[in-house]
């Protein structure tokens, strides 16, 4: 009956109660929903009049009911198409704002903007107005940031939107500077012109073996050396130019400019370093920040302490460099602790085990009977019984207990044996602080690494491969923390916690008295770990990263070198005694790989003179026992080393192809420096003979090509315009010129591209050679350049480079 | 002029809705980028007291992130003695603009609650920590209990 006043109340009611009651639910489209009412009720009407005979409430009731919940369903159903469209924009914006006028809240701000001022960003779904993007682009090019990500997730931009947000053409120049300069950094052939007031770098493909390159800026034209990136110096070892250059300065008496800079600018002189791989200066603001820095034009990590390029577990080893220490450790006090490291870990370990095998033989039978005496002091149990029950405990832990104590000797031991001798030594020496080599007990040299480091070299590989072996094979240990150092390891954070962190891990999977005692050793043996996990783990990053550089193509042969590369680098062949040696400097690996792989090489002649170079000392060292070579190589490494130059740790994790390639850079740059450098650094009485003689032969090799070879390419390039255009073509066109490098004879030289570098605040000029050749398509494919297809062509057409890369941070630690 | 609007905005919406673990968020009366509060942790030894803190915007905010600093002394790896506190989300390298300062805050409690011991500042206070539990209890809850600031009720 209700029901039924209920729906005659409604036909009465005018529509208007029946928009009210639609409105009540709030819908917009209630335009509908009265014409169906109407339907329905006059449909509810008709049933009526037809049922009247019947029992009428009830059927009109029930109809009536049936009427109104459809129109609520149909009005349901509207309302949730319109949330549905409404939720499909993940603006994370309500629906009210949405119908009331399409007004977004920018997350930046957190204000309310019509959707057109939100623009459309390719690489992600993420919106902002387009103020806020404005600003935030404005702050992260002023600051030289290149790799401009959106400022909700780490989707880097697209240039093309770059440009279009900024509306701003200098600051998009800017930005493309900073992209090129990154880009040319990372380029391992890239070299400045060091004239004073020139900006132009010049890309030398193959250039080491013909290092005289000219600068191609109109009114330079200055001539100047690949491998020591000063003023060409013709007959002359890069060495002797410097000291030459040096003690011309000191005569003079007119200070350097970063000295004098630093007294204008009222810092002191050791306030500003140049950054060891680019050279940019850089202040340190004594702040109390710490000591891991990093470079902010080519981004490489180091410790401002020692100068050197850092893996973050620089500062766990001893090598001096600590967070926030102010002074680097003395040479003397290094090798120091480091002999003392190695000298005092076998007595240690000879008297952690002496102390514990016994300890625990007697001590678990003691503490097992005492436990159980204990345990029957309360119960009311007669002796006998006791003592039987202590007499079993006894005696089962008697026979217990030697086999724990040999368990636990022979884990611990092997571990911190294998921490101690290899990885530590490898570590410290890796990062050119020491001259030490691993003698294995055998007996340390320092500074030079003759013929113990051959002799031990096949134990050396030994304990490396076992080193390494023990890393793969106990995963479990220190795996945990591994993934959590390395995931901390892109914060600069101290270290030393870490150690406390793995001394856990180990206290617990070891679960040793032995070792729990042993706090340096623990920490030691806990960064071993570390150390082998990090090598493996940087490999694994590292091939990732040159897969997702090189593509699909790229990906099978590097994967397919790099095993074989690898596996022989274990194997027990001769030229794997320069593996030893590869504690000395990263170059080794470098040098190993290619010598493995000289006809695979060939072709590819992108480092073709290393190619030849290491591949003929390699040879003249066989005739006459290819031990010398390495042992010179080692000794010039190490004299590399303590001069200063940079070790080749770099950040793997970073993201982006520069990184891999700067570190290649450099590898490539130290290798030819240091051959280049034989004759006058080489001090070992036994091998001065055969040294000075590759080295002499080397470098009248090097002279030879500088006359001749380039004479020859200059002639080629004017007869040859296609020639000529290849070679001299700009930045972007880089994967033809490499085309052309692969075809070439390895010992061509051709010196690709002339690009001017201008100060930041002046408005680049392309190069007018580049222009007559590519004409506007310069700029537009130097901007499809810094897209990461672009880099994979590049990449693609050098995957030499890569390899090497890969390999020689294999070893990297 | 942007970061004015949204730290007032900021300032706002948490006063609305204060965390629980805070007290009497205010800005400096005529500085609307600098904040101070209280901060009211539950993890034991600090939740015995209170501790100020306050929080510095930067003029571009939000494209550099705050400063954060106990003005009330602490004894926890991750605050140095200064005050100064490194928090992972407002390093200079993983700062997002799009981060909110609720978020800030709540990460913050979090870390004093559980300290971050994969990057102590004080380093010495990481390895008491790790090695022996309850010698850094006792030290630190000695410490709260004469430096800290009582709780309001």
């Amino acid at each position: 009956m209700s029901i039924l006043d209920m729906s005659l109340h409604r036909q009465m009611g005018s529509d208007r109660d029946l928009q009210s009651s639609a409105s009540s639910v709030s819908l917009p489209s209630v335009k509908k929903a009265p014409k169906k009412r109407r339907i329905s009720i006059g449909s509810l009407f008709r049933r009526k009049k037809d049922n009247k005979r019947k029992s009428r409430e009830l059927n009109g009731g029930v109809d009536g009911i049936a009427s109104i919940e459809s129109i609520h369903s149909e009005m349901c159903i509207d309302k949730n198409s319109i949330f549905s469209t409404n939720t499909s924009s993940d603006n994370g914006l309500t629906s009210i704002s949405k119908q009331v006028g399409d007004f977004i809240e920018c997350p930046l701000c957190l204000l309310r903007h019509s959707k057109d001022r939100f623009p459309e960003i390719m690489t992600c779904h993420h919106r902002s107005c387009v103020d806020c993007l404005r600003q935030y682009l404005r702050i992260e090019i002023s600051e030289s940031r290149v790799n401009i990500s959106c400022p909700e997730c780490t989707e880097r931009f697209n240039p093309h939107d770059i440009r279009l947000i900024l509306s701003d053409d200098v600051l998009m120049e800017k930005y493309e500077e900073f992209m090129l300069r990154r880009w040319l950094v990372a380029d391992p052939d890239c070299r400045w012109c060091p004239a004073p007031d020139c900006g132009y770098a010049v890309i030398a493909f193959g250039c080491a073996s013909c290092p005289k390159l000219t600068c191609g800026r109109e009114g330079c034209g200055t001539e100047f050396c690949y491998h020591c990136k000063q003023i060409w110096h013709p007959n002359q070892t890069c060495d002797a130019a410097r000291q030459e250059r040096a003690q011309s300065l000191r005569l003079r008496t007119i200070r350097s400019s970063s000295i004098s800079y630093s007294q204008e600018s009222g810092a002191a002189a050791d306030d500003i370093k140049p950054c060891p791989r680019c050279a940019a200066y850089i202040i340190k603001m004594n702040d109390g920040s710490c000591n891991h820095m990093t470079c902010a034009v080519c981004g490489c990590e180091f410790c401002w302490l020692c100068m050197k390029e850092i893996s973050d577990l620089h500062y766990l080893s001893p090598s001096g460099c600590t967070f926030w220490g102010k002074k680097p450790w003395s040479r003397k006090k290094k090798i120091l602790w480091q002999l003392g490291t190695l000298v005092g870990a076998p007595v240690g370990i000879a008297l952690i085990a002496g102390i514990a095998i016994p300890a625990m033989i007697i001590g678990i039978p003691v503490y097992v009977g005492r436990k159980i005496h204990n345990r029957y002091e309360g119960k009311d149990v007669s002796k006998h019984k006791r003592n039987l029950a202590i007499a079993g405990g006894v005696t089962l832990s008697v026979i217990v207990s030697p086999v724990v104590a040999a368990v636990t000797v022979g884990i611990g031991v092997p571990i911190m044996l294998a921490y101690v001798y290899g990885v530590v030594p490898i570590s410290l020496c890796r990062s050119g602080g020491c001259g030490v080599s691993a003698g294995n007990g055998k007996g340390v040299r320092i500074e030079f690494d003759d013929e113990n480091d051959i002799n031990v070299g096949g134990t050396n590989t030994a304990i490396d491969t076992t080193s390494v072996a023990e890393a793969r094979h106990n995963p479990s240990i220190g795996e945990g923390s591994v993934g959590g150092l390395t995931g901390s390891l892109s914060a600069s954070g101290s270290h030393m916690d870490r150690i406390g962190a793995i001394r856990d891990n180990l206290s617990e999977t070891a679960s040793t008295m032995a070792l729990a005692g042993a706090s340096i050793t623990g920490s030691l043996s806990g960064s071993a770990m570390v150390n082998c996990f990090n090598r493996v783990e940087v490999q694994a990053d590292v091939q990732k990263e040159q897969y997702s550089l090189s593509g699909e193509s790229g990906t099978v042969s590097l994967g397919t070198v790099s095993d074989s590369a690898s596996t022989k680098a274990m194997a027990g062949s001769i030229l794997n005694s320069y593996i030893p040696l590869e504690k000395e400097g990263n170059s080794v690996e470098v040098q190993v790989d290619i010598e493995s792989k000289p006809s695979k090489f060939r072709h590819h002649s992108g480092s073709s003179s290393v190619d030849d170079g290491s591949a003929a000392r390699s040879q003249t060292g066989a005739s006459s026992s290819g031990l010398p070579d390495g042992k010179s190589s080692a000794t010039k490494w190490s004299k590399e080393a303590t001069t200063g130059k940079k070790s080749k740790s770099g950040k793997l994790r970073k993201k982006g192809n520069m990184k891999i390639n700067e570190t290649r850079e450099d590898m490539d740059a130290q290798l030819l420096e240091q051959q280049s450098t034989n004759s006058s650094e080489f001090e070992a009485p036994s091998l001065s003979d055969s040294m000075p003689s590759v080295a002499d032969s080397h470098s009248s090799h090097f002279s030879e090509f500088s006359c001749c070879d380039l004479e020859s390419v200059k002639t080629s390039c004017s007869h040859g315009s296609g020639d000529c255009h290849a070679r001299f073509a700009p930045v972007s066109s880089l994967p033809e010129v490499e085309h052309d490098r692969l075809e070439n004879s390895p010992h061509q030289c051709s010196i690709a591209v002339l690009t001017k570098m201008a100060p930041c605040s002046e408005v680049p000029q392309t190069n007018p050679a580049a222009e007559e050749h590519t004409g506007h398509s310069g700029l537009v494919s130097r901007v499809d350049l810094y897209y990461a297809d672009a880099l994979k062509e590049a990449n693609n057409n050098h995957p030499h480079q890569t390899l090497d890369l890969k390999v020689a941070i294999q070893t990297e630690i | 002029m942007s970061a004015y609007k949204r730290v007032a905005k900021e300032l706002e919406d948490l006063q609305g809705s204060l965390p629980c673990y805070l007290r009497n968020l205010v800005s400096e009366p005529d500085n609307i980028l600098v904040w101070h509060m209280l901060l009211l942790p539950s993890e034991p030894p600090y939740n015995l007291k209170a501790f100020n803190v306050s929080l510095i915007f930067p003029e571009d905010y939000p494209f550099k992130p705050p400063k954060i600093r106990f003005t009330t002394k602490i004894y926890h790896p991750n605050v140095e003695e200064s005050g100064q506190v490194c928090l992972p989300i407002t390093s200079n390298e993983n700062w997002k603009p799009c981060t909110k300062t609720r978020q800030v805050l709540e990460a913050l409690n979090m870390m004093v609650n559980q300290p971050d011991l994969g990057q102590p500042l004080r380093i010495e206070l990481a390895e008491m920590l790790t090695q022996n539990r309850k010698q850094f209890y006792q030290s630190a809850q000695k410490f709260t209990l004469s430096y800290g600031v009582p709780r309001p009720t």
